[in-house]
């Protein structure tokens, strides 16, 4: 049984709220649907800015005294620097240790750079490897090992021996033989 | 007899015959209904589109309000950047100046200090026992020395030492362990020389 266009005509004539209505639906599900995919991509699009806000809220926040402690690190390196051998200032090098010799009162006996460094590490330093032997009292051997550890180079100690001096008349002598390294750059 | 009392049934009524033809047209007679069929032909539609309208205006609203905090979450990020990227240029250099403070703190501590090690086997050392020779390694040291007195004496004293070197608070933070490596009597100085080999603890691996 088809409705006639009259009949449509005549029932939307007699019920035009109604009609009305069911037309408003329609146009708002229509609107729903079209726009049905703008509330979550906002709200992606707002959790993606939220997190990036955090994060760079987060930078700001915790760079609060950033700048102070850089400005202590770099001087901290400033001051390692100064305290960096050379690898290539042997003479200098040889100096330091007779200079350490010196101010504790023991002899060296030998010393020598025994190899080139190796490449640069990661911080740009190398370690400078030397051979040292030094003579004297205990306590002037152990000053010397001190003045070594704390003194203005970096030093590493690899190996150590510490032996009586053979045939010594006095019979308090000691050497101590080092191999070590110090800290420098290339 | 009093049958004219009784209530006449609808049946009664279907029953009677009409007496005149029904000419009423019931599409054009008024609804007399209690609830009119138009109110819910109007009223359903209506409550319907209202009901989506509410529905669809929430949901712009909320729409509307995500966008305002999408400005205002922008504007704070446009505010934090220029600051951030500050401090990540200045973080980046702190990194780069830590790796070096790092790497010369490794540097030093990466091996014992031998005047401490000296020092401490000098501090712990019995009066008869001398020490000729310590040899400082990468896995640990080695004593050499001799012992006065009797040999049987001289055993007991290097077995004291030994005992001594382990339970040593101080050489307990960086020694494993502490063995006898040899222990003979020497005829010419009467004396018994000694070997001692105090094993370093492993360094601890990299995580």
């Amino acid at each position: 049984m088809a409705i006639t266009n009259e009949q449509l005509f005549a029932f939307i004539r007699k019920n035009p709220i109604g009609v009305g209505c069911g037309v408003i639906s329609l146009a708002i599900v229509g609107a729903m649907y079209f726009r049905s995919g703008n509330l979550p991509a906002v709200e992606l699009e707002l959790e993606q800015l939220t997190n990036e806000g955090a994060r760079l809220s987060d930078n700001v926040k915790n760079s609060a005294l950033l700048k102070e402690q850089l400005e202590e690190l770099t001087a901290a390196n400033a001051a390692i620097d100064g305290r960096l051998v050379s690898a290539r200032g042997r003479f200098d090098n040889q100096r330091y240790f007779t200079t350490l010799a010196e101010a504790s009162g023991a002899a060296i006996v030998s010393q020598s750079q025994t190899a080139e460094p190796k490449n640069a590490s990661k911080g740009g330093f190398v370690n400078v490897p030397f051979n040292v032997a030094v003579q004297g009292t205990y306590p002037q051997v152990m000053d010397f090992l001190r003045r070594l550890e704390y003194g203005e180079h970096f030093a590493r100690v690899n190996y150590s021996s510490v032996s009586k001096v053979p045939n010594d008349t006095a019979r308090d002598n000691v050497i101590v033989t080092l191999n070590l390294e110090l800290l420098g750059r290339p | 007899m009093l049958s004219f009392l009784k209530k006449k049934t609808d049946s009664d009524a279907v029953q009677a015959p009409a007496w005149h033809p029904n000419f009423r047209n019931y599409e054009r007679l008024p609804d007399i209904k209690v609830v009119r069929t138009a109110f819910f032909v109007n009223g359903a539609p209506a409550f319907v589109a209202i009901v989506l309208a509410v529905y669809l205006g929430m949901r712009e609203y909320e729409l509307f309000s995500l966008n305002g905090q999408l400005v205002a979450t922008q504007m704070q990020i446009d505010a934090d950047r220029p600051a951030s990227t500050q401090a990540v240029q200045q973080y980046r250099k702190f990194q780069e100046q830590e790796v070096r403070v790092k790497e010369v703190d490794a540097f030093l501590v990466s091996k014992a200090l031998p005047s401490s090690l000296l020092q401490r086997f000098a501090d712990t050392r019995p009066e008869d026992i001398a020490l000729d020779q310590v040899d400082i390694r990468e896995n640990g040291i080695t004593l050499r020395g001799s012992i006065r007195g009797d040999t049987q004496e001289a055993y007991a004293q290097a077995s004291s030492y030994i005992e001594i070197l382990r339970n040593d608070a101080v050489l307990q933070e960086s020694i494993e362990d502490v063995n006898a490596v040899s222990a003979n009597p020497n005829p010419t100085t009467g004396r018994v020389s000694f070997e001692i080999f105090v094993r370093f603890k492993a360094p601890a691996a990299k995580k």
